[in-house]
C-alpha cells in the first residue's frame, strides 16, 4: 500500500465543496436532541458548553490538517500504514472502518426511532431500514461526486427550516439564560463532553483530503464549515433554553423537533411532521459519507473491489438495526458510542499527529545518516 | 440488464405492497376537537369529548361522547366503543378541566397529553366553572358545534388579550418553571344558551387555589404581557369630575387602542423588593362626565385619576395572589435570574413570595380623544 494517493483527475472536487461536506456531515441526528443532554449537565450555561465544543472542534481540525500536510495528498488509511507499519496499520485501519460503520448504525437507528415515535408508530423497523439503505447504496455506488452532490443539496434544501425558528421566538424569555456562569466549570466541561455525538463528523476530512483540488484552501473551507455548524448549534441552543422552562426541557427528548410543534402555517397545521420526514434529506449525506469512508478504507487497506462490499456492509447494518428497536437499547448504544467517539474523534488526532511527527523525524534522521 | 431490471422491479413492489403505514382517511375517522375532563366519583376521570364526524348522510356531524376511565388514553379507547368511526386526537383544539379535578391537583394530565406527538402544543387549556361536562353539553341554536365554538371563543379573546393566553406550551412552561405559576381562563355558562369567559384560575404547584375576575385578568395582562389595541372601562372616583348621570355616583372613562409595556426589576435582594414599571397609552373615547376635554388641564386630571385607579387595582391583585401564594407574574423567575446561586425551589419561593414587596409604577398618558374635543 502506498502512503500517497492521487485520484484520477475526473474524481477531483473543487475545494469549496468541503464546506458543504463538513457542514452536512456534522448536522444530522444529534441536532434533534442535544439540548436536553447538555442542559442536564450545565443548566442555563449549556450554550457555553456548545461554544467550547465548537472551539475544540476547530483545534482538532487544525491538528488534522497539519497531520495530512506532513504527507501531501493522502488519507488516514495511508498515514496509518506509514506510521504503524504494515500489520499494525492494517489492524488500526480495520478499527477505523468499524468506527465508520458504527457511526452509520447510530445515525440509522436513531432516525428510525424518531420516525416511529413521531409519525409512523406502526411501520416496522425493517421497512425503514431497507428503504433508507437502498437510497444510501444508490448514492455510494455512484461514487464520491454523487455523495458530494447530495451534501450540497441537503444543505441548500434545508435552509428554509431556519426560517421556522422565528415562530418559537415569540414565546421566548431571555431570563432563562440568567445568571450567566452559575454552573461550575466542571459541569460546563461535562456538557462539552456530551456534545461529542452532535459535533463529530469533521473526521471525514481525513478521508476526503486527497480528492480536493487546491490543498492550500482546505484550511479555510474546513474551518468555515465548522463555524457554520457552530453558529447553527449556538442559535438553536439559545432559542431552546429561552423557549422551554428548565423542568420542561429536562423532560423533552427531542427539543428541536418540539420547537417545530408550535409552527402553524396557513396550509399546513403541523409542521413537525414535515420536519421529521424531511430530516431524511439531512441524514442521507451523513449515511452516504460514512459508508463511503468505510468502503474506501477496505479498498485502500486490502485493495478489494468496492461493489460487493457496499452490499455486505449494508446487510450487516440492516441486521443491527433490527436488534436496536427500543428506547433503552438505543440509549445504551448511544452512550457506549458517545464515550468511544470522544476518544476517536477528539483525542486520537493529537496522538496520530504526535506519532506522525516522530516518524517523520526518524526517517529524515536516517536519510541524513545515509 | 434484463435481470437487473427484474430485481429492482421485485424489490420495489415488495416495498410498496408491504410498506404501508396505517392510513387515516378523513371519512373514516372521528376527529376529537375538545376534551372535557372531570373528576369521577371512583377516583378516575370522567371524560366528555366532542367528536366531529365527516359524514354527508347525517344532518348532525357533532357527537358528544362520555366515558369514565383512569387515563386520558383510556377515555379515548373507551369512547371508541361507542362510535362508528375511529377516534383520532390530531385535531384537538381545546381541553376543558372541571374545577373539582384541578382543586385535587391533577395538572399532571396536561403532561400526559404532550406525550402524544399527534397533539399540538398550541392546544388551548381552560377551566370550567362547575364541570366541563355541563359546558360541553350546552345546546343552543347559534352553537352548532360546541367544540369549534369554544375554540373560536378562546382564540379570539386570547388574541385580543382579553383572556390570559393558556396554550399547552405556555401552561407547561410556567408549570415547570421555578418561581412562576400557570394561569388558565375560566369558562362559565352564561344564562341558558351561552358560554363566556368569566375570569382566570390561580395555581399553586398543580393545585387550583384561587380565582380572579375577568376584570382583574386585564390588570394581570398589563403586567405579564404587552397590549396592542383593545379597550377597557375605568372607574374614576373623584369629586372634581361631575357625573353626567345623577344616579351614577362614579365616572367611567372608556379607553381604546391601548398600548402597554412592562418591566419587572428586583431592586433589593435581601428585602425582596420588586419594581414593576408599566407604560400605558390609549385614546379616550368616552367619558360619563361633563368635562371639557379640550382643556389640557382636564386631560392631566383624568390621567392622574386613571393612574390612581389602575395602580390600586394592580396592588389589590398582587396582594390577593400573595395570600394564595401563587406567583403568576413570574417574580420568582426574575429573582432566580438576578441572584446567583439562589438554589430556588418552588417550596422556598411560595414562602418568599408572600413576603415580597412590590412597587407598582404606572406611567399612563392619553394620546388623543377621538374626533371631537
Amino acid at each position: 500500500m502506498k502512503v500517497q494517493y492521487q485520484p484520477n483527475p475526473q474524481y477531483i472536487l473543487s475545494t469549496f465543496i468541503l464546506f458543504f461536506i463538513i457542514h452536512s456531515i456534522q448536522v444530522g441526528i444529534g441536532i434533534q436532541g442535544f439540548q436536553r443532554i447538555i442542559f442536564l449537565e450545565a443548566k442555563q450555561d449549556a450554550w457555553i458548553s456548545v461554544v467550547l465544543a465548537g472551539l475544540f472542534a476547530h483545534i482538532v481540525v487544525i491538528v488534522m490538517i497539519k497531520t495530512l500536510q506532513l504527507y501531501g495528498p493522502t488519507d488516514i488509511y495511508g498515514i496509518h500504514g506509514e506510521v504503524y507499519g504494515v500489520w499494525i496499520g492494517k489492524i488500526v485501519n480495520s478499527l477505523y472502518i468499524l468506527y465508520c460503520l458504527w457511526v452509520f448504525e447510530t445515525i440509522l437507528i436513531n432516525y428510525i426511532e424518531v420516525m416511529q415515535t413521531w409519525v409512523f408508530p406502526n411501520v416496522p423497523t425493517w421497512l425503514f431500514s431497507i428503504s433508507i439503505l437502498l437510497l444510501v447504496i444508490y448514492g455510494v455506488t455512484g461514487g464520491l461526486r454523487v455523495i458530494v452532490g447530495a451534501c450540497f443539496f441537503s444543505v441548500i434544501l434545508s435552509l428554509w427550516m431556519l426560517g421556522l425558528i422565528g415562530y418559537p421566538l415569540r414565546f421566548t424569555d431571555y431570563h432563562h439564560l440568567l445568571p450567566v456562569m452559575e454552573s461550575s466549570i466542571t459541569s460546563i466541561l461535562k456538557g462539552t463532553h456530551k456534545m461529542t455525538l452532535t459535533i463529530i463528523g469533521f473526521e471525514i476530512l481525513y478521508i476526503v483530503y486527497p480528492f480536493l483540488k487546491e490543498k492550500g484552501k482546505v484550511t479555510k473551507f474546513a474551518h468555515l464549515g465548522i463555524a457554520a455548524t457552530n453558529l447553527l448549534y449556538l442559535i438553536i441552543i439559545l432559542i431552546t433554553i429561552c423557549y422551554f422552562s428548565p423542568g420542561q426541557l429536562e423532560n423533552t427528548i427531542w427539543p428541536t423537533l418540539s420547537l417545530f410543534k408550535i409552527v402553524k402555517l396557513p396550509f399546513i397545521e403541523r409542521t413537525e411532521y414535515v420536519a421529521v420526514s424531511f430530516w431524511l434529506l439531512i441524514i442521507l449525506p451523513n449515511l452516504m459519507l460514512y459508508l463511503w469512508a468505510a468502503v474506501r478504507g477496505v479498498r485502500r487497506t486490502f485493495e478489494k473491489k468496492a461493489k460487493g462490499l457496499i452490499w455486505c456492509f449494508s446487510f450487516v447494518i440492516f441486521l443491527g438495526s433490527l436488534f436496536f428497536n427500543t428506547r433503552p437499547k438505543i440509549n445504551q448504544f448511544n452512550d457506549l458510542f458517545a464515550s468511544m467517539t470522544f476518544y476517536i474523534a477528539f483525542c486520537y488526532p493529537f496522538i496520530l499527529y504526535f506519532f506522525a511527527l516522530i516518524k517523520k523525524k526518524m526517517t529524515s534522521l536516517k536519510e541524513k545518516e545515509k | 440488464m434484463r435481470k437487473k431490471g427484474c430485481f429492482w422491479y421485485w424489490t420495489f413492489s415488495l416495498l410498496v405492497l408491504s410498506g404501508c403505514a396505517q392510513p387515516k382517511i378523513l371519512e373514516e375517522v372521528g376527529l376529537i376537537t375538545t376534551y372535557g375532563l372531570d373528576h369521577a366519583e371512583n377516583g378516575g376521570i370522567l371524560g366528555t369529548m366532542v367528536e366531529l364526524k365527516i359524514d354527508p348522510t347525517t344532518p348532525h356531524d357533532v357527537v358528544i361522547l362520555e366515558t369514565e376511565a383512569f387515563s386520558i388514553r383510556g377515555i379515548r379507547s373507551n369512547a371508541n366503543r361507542m362510535t362508528s368511526k375511529r377516534l383520532a386526537s390530531g385535531q384537538l383544539r381545546v381541553i376543558v378541566y372541571g374545577e373539582e379535578l384541578l382543586k385535587l391537583g391533577s395538572t399532571g394530565i396536561a403532561q400526559t397529553v404532550t406525550n402524544d406527538p399527534s397533539v399540538s402544543d398550541m392546544t388551548y387549556l381552560a377551566i370550567a366553572d362547575g364541570t366541563a361536562r355541563d359546558i360541553l353539553n350546552v345546546k343552543a341554536k347559534h352553537i352548532p358545534d360546541i367544540g369549534i365554538h369554544l375554540f373560536r371563543l378562546i382564540d379570539q379573546n386570547t388574541k385580543e388579550k382579553m383572556m390570559p393566553s393558556a396554550t399547552l406550551q405556555e401552561v407547561l412552561h410556567n408549570h415547570y418553571a421555578v418561581g412562576r405559576e400557570p394561569i388558565l381562563p375560566i369558562i362559565k355558562k352564561e344564562g341558558r344558551e351561552g358560554i363566556g369567559f368569566s375570569g382566570a384560575g390561580l395555581f399553586k404547584g398543580s393545585k387550583l387555589v384561587g380565582k380572579i375576575s375577568a376584570d382583574q385578568s386585564f390588570y394581570l395582562n398589563l403586567i405579564i404581557d404587552k397590549y396592542k389595541g383593545g379597550n377597557k372601562d375605568f372607574v374614576i372616583k373623584s369629586s372634581k369630575l361631575k357625573p353626567r348621570n345623577r344616579r351614577l355616583n362614579k365616572t367611567v372613562a372608556s379607553l381604546d387602542s391601548m398600548g402597554s409595556s412592562s418591566h419587572i426589576k428586583l431592586i433589593n435582594k435581601e428585602k425582596m423588593e420588586f419594581d414593576i414599571d408599566i407604560k400605558l397609552t390609549g385614546r379616550l373615547l368616552e367619558i360619563t362626565s361633563q368635562i371639557d376635554l379640550g382643556n389640557p388641564q382636564n386631560i392631566k386630571l383624568i390621567e392622574k385619576e386613571i393612574t390612581k385607579s389602575i395602580t390600586k387595582e394592580i396592588e389589590k391583585l398582587i396582594t390577593y395572589c400573595q395570600t394564595k401564594e401563587s406567583d403568576i407574574f413570574g417574580l420568582g423567575e426574575i429573582y432566580r435570574s438576578s441572584v446567583r446561586h439562589s438554589k430556588l425551589t418552588d417550596e422556598k419561593w411560595y414562602k418568599m413570595f408572600r413576603k415580597a414587596k412590590v412597587n407598582v409604577n404606572l406611567d399612563f398618558s392619553v394620546r388623543r380623544s377621538g374626533l371631537n374635543e
